[in-house]
């Protein structure tokens, strides 16, 4: 399931999250309002493998308090990123860091139809190519990476390779060093390499 | 599989409590220490002079700093464990530390008690006799910090009743050495700007000497030296200079062409400025200290962005370079670079080292040894930092220097070299030094395009690939200093990554990302003896004695860059 609006809701839900963000100073209480917003697009459970929007609940507290700055200040730029663009555009930098140090401690929800086992050639495939990328210098701790390295670990597999690609075409500017890695390898593999790291537990 | 780092969710008020809790000295530390040995009351640290730390090399008993001596020549004079007694070298006792992941911490010991550090800066203060903990510190670590190469750390040093560490998050922390609480605690850098720090300090005359990592993100590098005592930053050596262009260098210190476009470059200075502010250089390991002299020498690690020279035009001082600064004032003293305006990522790592070598005309002269990930040994007179001679290839080599190329040309040394931070140990009465090699086959790729400075985050320029069906292994082996020549090399089955100790005894002892740690004869490179641990046996072993007893120490938490086997463990063998 992909989130999509039609533009009068798209208009709606923004006036009511950027409302609810201007509201309170960063605070215990005020960040679990803040981010009972983001479960609309980031459901805290059952996502499924082909949600382009990703998990978040669980991610490394560096890295979310960098997209969230990323997105304010439209250094993550592409369409698809509006929706987050305007929506951080309210926040101070103490309320991200906030809002990072809430969604890191939640619990990583599974994400379903993991089609792809470990026997599935394709997988093996992506364990390949990933080792052979020196990702794990990076990702390390079983693909957890730590701080402003995400994890990638039962990550979403639609979300995996949307965002590798956008490294590979340059849609998604904000690590050029990510968008290096990534274009030297073939979109064969980038696929291979979701779908190894969608489903390991 | 590896177990991750637990990190209990709590509040802000409760992360103050627990931070209180550990930092504030209790009697718990001082019951725990009493309850530890039924035998004799738990060691307790004295204050450790400046005095003690210059003849740290003449101790017999002790290993007084991450690489035994300022000169860092990792060779220690106990030989109760020697080319005769090893094979009877038992395991005497292992501590787990509660992180699993990379170890490269150095232990020292002095007054019985053992410092190591894990991954993630916890630090330990251990009985050395029995391996029973005496405290630990948890750094709290900033939310956002920026890595190259693994959370690692490599050690501590202590002087005066304090002990030293330098964290991943850019700060130094001065703790009570005999209870681990906090005296100070500086902020050196802004992670966010891409600064790590993961080398052990180096503390002398009244100075913390610490080097700044991140030029994988266009930190521009330094070297700091904060007073002792509060930690107020008293010098700055910024390793990259506002004029940094050096003298348009077409071969590399081994005489290599660089095959640079130097025109080009000149026309994209013309245009852009120098590229000083941006330019990398990281310090990544302990500098050697000739307190005679005042001065130090350290080497410096690649320029930003790795692989792209276009954004960075002229030789890019002083990355990958050789340098020595005065010890009082950080003021410039001489450098020699090995590599101008490199596009391999062959930082210069490994730490050097100060001994009496021969010049060309065969006089005995002050030396400087460097081991790089160019694959060579490198022999400078240290009164001027001139290269007197470079050994023959430490590694087998393959397109060394040819430029990458879109679609990906392969070549040896790769980013992990040659010999990356894995430190050498020198046996001046062989005239040898010892060192651990990796035989690594890369992939290059020349990025399809260039990049500006991306504000703190991860700037390549380019990329890189490991290489299926090409071989992979590494070795010990021993290099002549005044001829340049291999003595002896005793080839191994990976990759080597950690470093060496070269003891009297006739031994060096080194380890293995497979889990093994073993003794060799000096003389030869013939093992000796072994051990088998549970995890990769990625760091440099230290030696020490206790009540006639000789111990050789060392952690086995394998390594993230090689992805070695992780675990958690510091393992003392004794005799």
């Amino acid at each position: 399931m992909t989130f999509s609006l039609r533009p009068v809701e798209t208009l709606t839900v923004l006036f009511v999250l950027v409302a609810a963000l201007q509201a309170h100073p960063a605070h215990a209480q005020d960040v679990k309002q803040q981010v009972a917003a983001c479960v609309a697009c980031h459901p805290l459970s059952n996502v499924p493998a082909s949600s382009v929007n990703p998990i978040i609940w669980g991610q490394n507290e560096g890295y979310v308090y960098l997209q969230l700055r990323d997105f304010k200040r439209a250094a993550r730029a592409s369409t698809s990123d509006a929706v987050m663009h305007a929506l951080t555009q309210p926040m101070t930098d103490a309320q991200m860091l906030a809002i990072a140090r809430y969604v890191s401690a939640q619990p990583w929800p599974k994400s379903q139809d993991q089609k792809t086992p470990p026997t599935d050639p394709l997988f093996q495939r992506g364990a390949l190519v990933a080792a052979y990328g020196v990702c794990g210098h990076c990702h390390f701790n079983n693909w957890q990476g730590y701080s402003t390295t995400p994890r990638l670990r039962g990550q979403t597999a639609a979300y995996l390779t949307t965002t590798m690609n956008e490294f590979r075409n340059g849609k998604r500017g904000n690590s050029p060093g990510m968008a290096d890695l990534l274009r030297v390898q073939s979109a064969e593999d980038v696929a291979a390499m979701a779908a190894y790291l969608s489903n390991i537990d | 599989m590896q177990r991750p780092l637990q990190v209990p969710r709590l509040s802000t008020c409760c992360w103050l409590l627990i931070v209180a809790a550990i930092c504030i000295p209790t009697a718990h530390a001082d019951s725990a220490a009493a309850k530890s040995s039924s035998a004799q009351a738990a060691p307790r640290p004295g204050l450790l002079s400046q005095d003690r730390l210059t003849a740290a090399a003449a101790s017999r008993t002790e290993f007084l700093m991450t690489h035994g001596s300022y000169a860092q020549t990792r060779f220690h004079l106990a030989d109760r464990i020697n080319r005769k007694t090893v094979k009877d070298l038992e395991l005497g006792w292992s501590f787990e530390m509660d992180v699993v992941e990379s170890i490269q911490t150095a232990p020292i010991v002095y007054d019985g008690v053992m410092y190591v550090t894990s991954s993630f800066n916890h630090l330990f203060a251990l009985d050395a006799k029995t391996g029973k903990e005496l405290w630990r510190y948890k750094h709290v670590m900033a939310p956002a910090v920026s890595l190259c190469c693994g959370p690692n750390n490599r050690g501590v040093q202590a002087l005066d009743g304090l002990v030293y560490m330098g964290t991943l998050d850019s700060r130094i922390v001065a703790l009570d050495a005999r209870t681990g609480a906090v005296v100070w605690n500086r902020q050196v850098a802004d992670p966010l700007r891409g600064y790590s720090i993961t080398m052990a300090p180096t503390v002398v005359s009244g100075k913390v000497l610490i080097g700044l990592a991140g030029a994988e993100y266009g930190v521009r590098g330094a070297l700091k030296a904060l007073d002792a005592k509060s930690g107020k930053e008293l010098w700055t050596f910024l390793t990259t200079p506002e004029n940094s262009v050096g003298v348009w260098a077409t071969k590399d210190a081994v005489g290599l062409p660089l095959h640079r476009d130097i025109a080009a470059e000149k026309a994209a200075l013309a245009k852009r400025g120098d590229p000083y502010r941006t330019l990398g250089g990281s310090i990544w390991q302990n500098p050697s200290v000739d307190l005679q002299n005042r001065r130090i020498y350290f080497v410096v690690g690649n320029p930003s962005p790795d692989l792209d020279g276009s954004v960075r035009p002229g030789d890019n001082l002083y990355t990958d370079s050789l340098v020595s600064v005065d010890l009082d004032t950080g003021k410039y003293v001489c450098h020699l670079q090995y590599v101008p305006h490199d596009v391999w990522d062959l930082d210069a790592v490994s730490p050097t080292v100060l001994i009496p070598v021969k010049n060309r005309a065969g006089a005995i002269v002050p030396g400087v040894v460097h081991a790089g990930k160019t694959g060579y040994l490198y022999v400078h007179d240290a009164r001027d930092c001139s290269l007197i001679r470079v050994s023959e290839p430490l590694i087998a080599v393959k397109n060394e220097r040819a430029l990458p190329t879109a679609e990906g040309i392969v070549m040896r040394p790769g980013p992990n070299g040659g010999i990356s931070a894995s430190p050498l140990a020198v046996d001046a009465s062989q005239g040898v030094a010892f060192a651990v090699t990796t035989e690594l086959a890369t992939a290059y790729y020349k990025a399809s395009v260039s990049t500006e400075y991306p504000d703190g985050k991860l700037w390549l320029g380019g990329a890189f690939k490991g290489v299926p069906g090409e071989s992979a292994g590494g070795s010990l082996l021993a290099v002549d200093y005044n001829t340049g020549k291999i003595r002896w090399k005793a080839q191994k089955p990976e990759p080597m990554f950690g470093g060496v100790l070269a003891t009297a005894g006739g031994l060096v002892f080194t380890g293995e990302g497979n889990g093994k740690f073993a003794a060799y004869d000096s003389s030869n490179g013939r093992e000796l003896w072994s051990y088998r641990a549970d995890a990769g046996v990625n760091a440099p072993p230290s030696t020490y004695e206790i009540d006639g007893k000789q111990y050789v120490v060392v952690g086995a938490g394998g390594n993230t860059q090689l992805g070695t086997k992780r675990g958690n463990k510091i393992l003392a063998f004794s005799y």
